[in-house]
C-alpha cells in the first residue's frame, strides 16, 4: 500500500484529503 | 463521497474551523481600522483566511460562501501584488465585514439544520466593482494598468509558494 503524508494549514482540508486517500487505497501515515 | 460523511464529522469540523477563521479575520480588520491602514501582514493574513474558507466551503458544496470568499480573495490578491496607493480603507473594511456577516449567518443556518443557502451575488458584485475601481485608479496614475500590469499579474501563479503537483 502506498504511504502518504498530508501537509496543509487547514485541519478541515487535511481530514477531507485523508478520507479521500484512504478510500482509494492509500495509507495515510501522518498529517500536519 | 457520501452525504452522510459530509453531514457529520466533516460538517462539524467545517463549522468549527470557519468560525475560528472568521474571528481571526475580524481581529485583523479591527487592527487595520485602528492603524488606519492595511499593512502587508494584514493583507496576507486576510488573503490566506479567504483562500482557506473558499476551499473548504467548496468542498462542502456551499457555493455561495465559496464564491464570496473568492471575490474577497481576489481583492486582497490585487492589494498584495500591486500595492496600490490610495485605497478606500473604510470602504474595504465595510466590504470584508459584510462578507463576514454573510458567512456567519450561513454558518448559523447550517448549524441549526436549515440548509437553504442565501444569495451572495450582491456582495460579490460589490467586491468586484471595488476591485475594478482600484484597477482603474491605478491605471489613471500611470502605473501599469489592465493592458500591461494586470495581464502580467494574471499570468503569475497566485500561489507560488505552494508545492506543485508533479
Amino acid at each position: 500500500m502506498k504511504k502518504v503524508l498530508i501537509v496543509d494549514d487547514a485541519a478541515f482540508m487535511r481530514a477531507m484529503i485523508k478520507n479521500l486517500l484512504e478510500k482509494n487505497g492509500f495509507e495515510v501515515i501522518g498529517e500536519a | 463521497m457520501s452525504d452522510q460523511f459530509l453531514g457529520g464529522h466533516m460538517l462539524d469540523m467545517f463549522i468549527f474551523e470557519t468560525t475560528q477563521l472568521l474571528e481571526q479575520l475580524e481581529a485583523c480588520i479591527l487592527d487595520a481600522e485602528k492603524e488606519g491602514v492595511y499593512t502587508m501582514d494584514v493583507i496576507n493574513e486576510i488573503f490566506r483566511i479567504m483562500h482557506t474558507i473558499k476551499g473548504s466551503s467548496a468542498m462542502m458544496r456551499f457555493d455561495e460562501i465559496s464564491s464570496l470568499a473568492h471575490s474577497i480573495e481576489d481583492l486582497f490578491y490585487y492589494l498584495r501584488e500591486e500595492n496600490p496607493g490610495d485605497v478606500g480603507y473604510s470602504e474595504l473594511s465595510d466590504l470584508v465585514l459584510a462578507g463576514v456577516d454573510f458567512v456567519k449567518s450561513q454558518i448559523e443556518k447550517i448549524r441549526s439544520g436549515f440548509g437553504v443557502e442565501g444569495d451572495a451575488s450582491e456582495l460579490i458584485s460589490d467586491n468586484r466593482e471595488f476591485l475594478a475601481r482600484l484597477k482603474g485608479q491605478n491605471t489613471a496614475k500611470g502605473k501599469p494598468g489592465p493592458a500591461g500590469g494586470s495581464k502580467a499579474a494574471e499570468k503569475k501563479d497566485p500561489y507560488p509558494k505552494k508545492i506543485q503537483p508533479p
